[in-house]
Parts: structure tokens; sequence; C-alpha cells
């Protein structure tokens, strides 16, 4: 293996002159049976380093176990195109350097002198599902497409409706690239009066087996659907150490062993639509069966255009009630409406929700954070459908608000000319679910009343290649039967570019944010994010960024004292891929500072990250 | 050196057998691989194919979405693009990736953005997994008239339109 890594070593410096100088293309495949063959590949590489992210807490093991590491994470997706078919796979890879130990000196120190509240064994658990090196295919899928059919076997994303029946879609900006790994069969036909369009799908939820954000490794019960997959065994058992007294006082030593079990139990699905359009009118019925047992059903109608000057979609959805473990689930139901409405330079936008006992299709994942070992927290939100919550897309849910919720919200764009714009928006939302309210019991107790406004405006010069968009806004909910605030916030929202002259712009882009949540803090607290970015395009751009926050404990023995958080990045984009040099360095990010942790939403789906400190390295080729 | 070890070696050394191999395909310019097919719906209810432009117009996939601002901040730029070139041939697809909570602004948006060429619906990111599996916004792909991928290319920062113009035109320019 030695001789090995020295003969790659010595052949480095001529294989890169060799890069260096060479043009390339894209791999060049001979045609096959007269057809065209096409191979794209990406690979994006990540060399990380996490410092001391300053979230320590004496009350859990997992604040001081995600320090003082460093981690190369690498996904290779690559696609193969040929006649009708399409053969494609991702491989994803992670592996730790220097990863936390629950034997470290510097922690069992802290253990002795009382400066943690937990046990060795605690840490044992907590690293028994994390930091383990793992390369396992992640996705593996083969797609048939000609007009009107298109037939999948292996990894698909999919969704019916607007989301409320089923939804898995790639959200890489939150590490999510939920699929289901079975088959699925698509067919449409266009008859002359009529349009007829007709999907199902049934296979086994395959989420990504490796939180990135927190190392955390997911094992699976072994389905054989995903071969290669870590499962419980490749974890093994977990092993404690105790001691005990014996009859004569004296301690004696004693190890447990906990037997290996998965943490993520393979979800089957069953699922289809059907959807006929006729004269402009799309009716569609959805449904979807999650582990045999929980259905969700739904039938809409939509109508895209209305002279041209607008539309509309309406979905209706159920949920049959069912008995699960000994309980007894009443059923729920779900109405979901959209229309817009454009004439000149006015355009308004509405959507409105009602919801009762509607429930998520959660994962069947083991989240509880009382079962160190087993158990992956950090998958608590994976949900496979996602009810439209009608709300700004940044809104940070407080309990599971959409459970049971009636509400809306409308838009109103106007624009001046061109260069000008001003828009604002109202919503109002009833809550019976931003408490803890199982039953979706909907009286004064438990309802919350929420007001969501914002204005903004957009202008646009130097031929469009500036512009400044700002929006402010607040958000006020309060409790109906102690008419208490339960939430408030206000906030500024900007993104700012000016262009200086060639290739150069300058960016400015962030928030601020003063918050009020009376049930976890006494007083409210601000934060906010600003980054300023020098641009040259399309090659390279250097950024600053500044982060702070009030909130209590924003770092251990700070009260009410601001935290800041800086950091600084580079970006650097090949434009081309006339060499292969420009190939393999696509785009080269590098940060390095802090960032602030937190709940992170993207297009309304939301997962917590953990502050980070460190430094990234991120290459991505493209061949 | 164990499994996990051995793996990630063959990963590397998959990469760089890959540079090699373009490296191998030296031809100066860029590569002529056939862009997949795909259908997705359109804002105004219709059915749209690629293979009902790929082979006779230079075509621009635009992945974008109402609430990714250099998409925004780009469009401007690919409509007066579009607007100058589209008798030569050139067709704008522009595929909205956004999901069930941003779903019911796209039409406004494409209103107010005067987006005058087709807006595809990738609700499922189908489309996204096959051209943007990263799922960079914007993306945009460039397709010859002989229905082959010229370029792909993820962000936006003021002054890139002058390349993708470059490109454009260039691409219109050729059998």
């Amino acid at each position: 293996m030695r001789s090995l890594l020295q003969a790659a070593l010595a052949c480095l410096p001529a294989a890169s002159l060799l890069l260096t100088a060479a043009p390339a293309a894209a791999i060049d495949v001979p045609n096959v049976g007269g057809k065209p063959m096409a191979v794209d590949i990406v690979n994006t590489a990540a060399a990380v380093y996490h410092f001391d992210n300053r979230n320590d807490d004496p009350r859990y093991a997992s604040r001081y176990l995600d320090d003082h590491y460093g981690e190369i994470l690498d996904r290779l997706d690559a696609q193969i195109s040929w006649w009708r078919l399409q053969l494609g796979a991702r491989i994803d890879a992670a592996l730790y350097v220097g990863r936390p130990a629950a034997t470290s000196a510097d922690l069992q120190q802290k253990i002795l002198d009382d400066e943690v509240l937990f046990e060795i064994n605690d840490a044992r658990r907590e690293l028994h599902s994390r930091y383990r090196n793992t390369v396992y295919p992640a996705k593996l899928w083969v797609t048939y497409t000609q007009a009107g059919i298109e037939a999948t076997a292996g990894d698909f994303y999919a969704q019916l409706g607007r989301g409320l029946v089923f939804s898995v879609r790639k959200m890489d900006e939150l590490a999510i690239d939920t699929t289901v790994r079975g088959g699925r069969l698509a067919l449409e036909h266009d008859f002359t009066f009529l349009r007829l369009k007709a999907m199902a799908f049934a296979g086994q939820l395959n989420p990504l087996r490796i939180d990135s954000a927190s190392g955390r490794r997911l094992h699976g019960a072994g389905s054989p659907l995903f071969l290669g997959f870590p499962d419980a065994e490749s974890a093994g058992n977990l092993i404690t150490d105790e001691s005990t007294l014996d009859a004569q006082g004296n301690p004696r030593p004693v190890r447990n062993v906990a037997e290996a079990r998965p943490s993520y139990v393979e979800d089957t699905v069953l699922g289809g639509s059907l959807e006929v359009g006729v004269k402009g009118v799309q009716l569609a019925a959805n449904g979807a069966l999650l582990r045999g047992e929980i259905g969700t059903f739904s039938g809409s109608i939509g109508v895209p255009s209305i002279a041209e000057r607008g539309d509309v979609y309406v979905e209706v959805a159920g949920q049959p009630g069912r008995t699960e473990e000994g309980r007894r689930i009443r059923s729920g139901y779900a109405i979901y409406a959209a229309a817009n409405a454009r004439s000149g330079p006015l355009a308004v936008s509405l959507e409105g929700k009602h919801y009762r006992r509607f429930l998520p299709l959660s994962a069947s994942i083991d989240v509880d954070v009382l079962n160190p070992g087993f158990s992956a927290p950090e998958y608590k939100g994976l949900a496979y459908n996602q009810p439209p919550t009608a709300e700004p897309v940044y809104v940070e849910p407080i309990g599971a608000p959409n459970v049971c919720a009636t509400g809306g919200r409308g838009r109103v764009d106007y624009r001046f000319n061109r260069s000008v714009s001003l828009y604002a928006w109202l919503g109002h939302y009833v809550s019976f679910t931003e408490k803890a309210n199982e039953e979706c019991i909907t009286d004064d107790a438990n309802r919350t009343d929420t007001w969501d406004v914002a204005a903004g405006t957009e202008l646009h010069f130097d031929d469009s290649r500036s512009h400044v968009r700002a929006w402010a806004g607040a958000r006020q909910s309060d409790e109906a039967d102690s008419e208490r605030a339960f939430y408030s916030e206000g906030y500024v929202r900007y993104d700012i570019v000016k262009h200086l002259a060639g290739a150069f712009s300058i960016q400015a882009q962030g928030n601020s944010r003063r918050r009020y949540r009376p049930e976890n803090f006494e007083s409210s607290w601000i934060e906010g994010d600003n980054y300023i970015a020098l641009q040259w395009s399309p090659h390279l751009a250097a950024i600053f960024g500044h982060e702070y926050t009030s909130v209590p404990g924003c770092e251990p023995g700070k009260d009410r004292e601001l935290c800041h958080l800086f950091s600084g990045g580079l970006q650097w984009k090949s434009g081309s891929k006339r060499t292969t040099l420009a190939q393999i360095v696509d785009t080269a990010q590098l940060f390095v500072g802090q960032r602030r942790g937190g709940l992170r939403c993207v297009s309304g789906v939301c997962r917590t990250f953990p502050p980070f400190e460190g430094a990234r390295l991120e290459l991505v080729s493209r061949f | 050196m164990n499994r996990n070890s051995r793996c990630a070696l063959s990963l590397v050394l998959t990469v760089l057998g890959l540079a090699t191999t373009s490296c191998g395909a030296a031809s100066g310019g860029p590569a002529a691989s056939p862009a997949p097919d795909f259908s997705l719906p359109a804002l105004d209810g219709k059915t749209v194919r690629l293979s009902d432009y790929s082979g006779k117009s230079v075509v621009l996939i635009d992945f974008w979405s109402t609430t990714c601002d250099p998409c925004l901040a780009e469009m401007p730029h690919i409509v007066e693009l579009y607007k100058k070139h589209r008798d030569k041939g050139f067709v704008v697809l522009a595929v909205s990736l956004d999901g069930p909570e941003s779903r019911a602004q796209v039409s406004s948006t494409a209103h107010d953005r005067e987006m005058i060429f087709p807006v595809l619906l990738d609700e499922e990111t189908t489309v996204a997994a096959k051209y943007n599996p990263k799922r960079e916004l914007p993306f945009s792909v460039l397709i010859g008239r002989d229905g082959s991928i010229l370029h792909k290319r993820g962000g936006y920062q003021p002054g890139d339109e002058a390349m993708l113009a470059e490109q454009v035109e260039k691409a219109l320019g050729q059998p």
C-alpha cells in the first residue's frame, strides 16, 4: 500500500503540469449502437475542521463532543445518458480525523472535576452513532423516458398535489435529500379535448444516512433494498462500563452490553395520482399509504390561467382515523387554496389554509434524546409531506403550528416602472398547536392569534446590474385566553448590489431581528447577520460576515451580553471547462470563522443546525 | 486499511481517473453531450418537453425560484437576452424549483419580472436531479441547436450576463 501511495505522490507534479496545460472536453464516450452517450460527473469534496463552537452545556455530552475534529465529506454524482435511458448514482463518503473520544483526558478531567453533569458512559452512548467513517451508495437509479412515458427503477423524488399528501424533494441547502427507492411509472396522453396524466409509485423511503452537520449516522434495519448502507450491525453493540459494590462493599466493575439496534426502520410507501385537464381546468386525485397504515388522500381543482389575468388552486385532503400502538388517532383534514390576479403593474396573491388534526408523515426514526446511542435526534423534523403554511418562507415555527390551524396571507406587488416596485403582505393565523395540544382541541386555552405584516421595495439601476431589495416586517402572536404575548418579532432584511465598474461589484446582504418569546426568555433579544462581498465576475468573490445575538446563553457564561461571530470567505469559479484543471476546480470555496446555530428554514422546511467555528474548504469538480 | 478507507481511496482514484479520461479527450472546445429529455408542466397548464425545442433552437434552461435573490437579480438580463435573440431561434425555459411553500408566488413573480418565455414547474425536483444534482440556484444549462449541452453555470454575480450573452450568441452562430 505504501509503495502505491509513494508512486502516486511521485506522479503528482507531472500530473498537475499535464492538467494545467491540457485543453479538455467532457468525458469522451463513443457512440453506442449509433446513439450518443453522455457521462456527467459532479464531485463535491469538503475538508472541514471544527474548533470549539462554544455551545458547551454541562447537562449534555453532545455539546462537548462536537469540538476539535476534522472531517472529509465527499459526494460523487454521476449520470450516464444514452438513448432514452439515464443511469445515475450518488456515492457519499464521510471520513473523520481526530474525532472526539469519550476517553479523552480533557473530558475525563471535566467529569472528575464535576465541571459537567454527565458521565463517561453518556459520552460513549453519544458517540456510538457519530463520527463513523462511512462510504455508501446513497442513490442509484435508472430512468426510461419517451414521449408520454417515464419509468424509474431505483431512487426518485415525488410530490403529490401541493405537498399535503406526499412530498420528498431535493433540499440540499438543508442537507436533506430524501428519495423513494423502488419503482415509479408516469404516463401522460394529450387527447384533443382532454389531457390525462397518471403516476404510481411504490418503495421504501431513503433519507441520507449521514447528517453532515452533526456527524450522526442513521442505522437502518437491514432492508434488502439498501445493500451497502450502514445498518445496526455495522455500528455494533454499545458497551458501557459501570462500577457497583459487592457484598463486602468493594467496588466491582461491570460491563454492560446493549445489543445493536436500528435508529431507522425503513418506511414503505405506496402512492399515486390521476390528473385530468379539460378546457383549462385541471382536476386531480392523489393518495399515499405510509407503512401500510397511514393513508392520506386529496382531491384538487386548479385553473392555471383565467383569461391570462390570474389563476386559482384548491386542494382538500383527508387522513382517515386509525389505531396506532393501541392508541386511537382521530381522522384529520386539510383545505388549502391559492389564487393570483394581475393587471398591468398590479399583482395580488392570496393563500389560505384550514387544517384540523392534519399530521405530518413522520419518518420511523428514533429521535428520542433520552435514548442516546440508538437515536438520531437531528432527524427530528424529517417528514414525507409538506403542507403549505401560507406564511413567509423564513418563519421559524413554534410547536407544530400547521397541524391545527386556520389562516391566510395576501400579498400585493405594484411595479411603477422597470426600476421601481413596492410590495406588502398581511397574514393572519389562528393555531391551536403552537402550544402542546396533540388532540387539536380548539379552545381558547390552546389558541394563539398571529398577525404577520411586511412591506418592502425593489429598485434596479445601472442597467439592472445594481439593485436594492429591502423590506421590514413584524409578527405578533398572542395567547387567546390571557391575551399575553406568545411571540413577537420585528425585522429588517436587505440585499443591496452595486455595480462598480467592468466585472466588479459589491454586495451587502443581511437581516436584523428583535425577538421576544416570554415562555423561554424574560426579555427580548436581538440577532442578525450582515455579509459584504466584493465580486469579480465570473471568477472571484471575497466575503466578510458578521453575525450577532444577545439571546441569553449565546455563549457559556454570557447572559445578556451580545455575542459576536465573524467569518471570512473566498470563492473561485473557473467560469469555463476549457482545461482539465478548470474542470477539477470548477468551484472552490473557503470559509473561515464562526456561524450562529439555530433553526434554518428553506421553503417551509426547517432544521436545527449546531453553531460552527472552524474552517471549511469545498471543491466542486465537473467533468 | 479497512473497508471504508479502501472505498474512499477508490472514490479519489475514480475522480482522478475521470480527470485523466477528460484529459485524453482533449478537443479544445466544449463537449457534445446530448441533453437528456424531460417534460414538465408549464404555468399555463400545458406540458412542455425539451425535445419540442432541442435539436432546432438554442435552449437556455434556467433553474430559479421565487425565494432566490441572485435568481431574481439575473432575471432581467435573461429577459433582455431572450427579447434580443428569440427571432433567431433562442428559447428560454425557466424551471422553477419552488416547492409547496412558495409555489403560489410563482405566477405573480413571473408576471412581475416580465418572464415572457415558458415558466416550467419542477415541484418534484426531478429535472433538477438530472441537470443540477447539487441544486445550485440560479443554475443555467445552454443547449446548442444540435441538442448537445454547451455550457453549465451556477450562481450569478453582476457581469456574468456578459459571458452568458457571448455564449448564447456564439451558439446561435453555430449551424
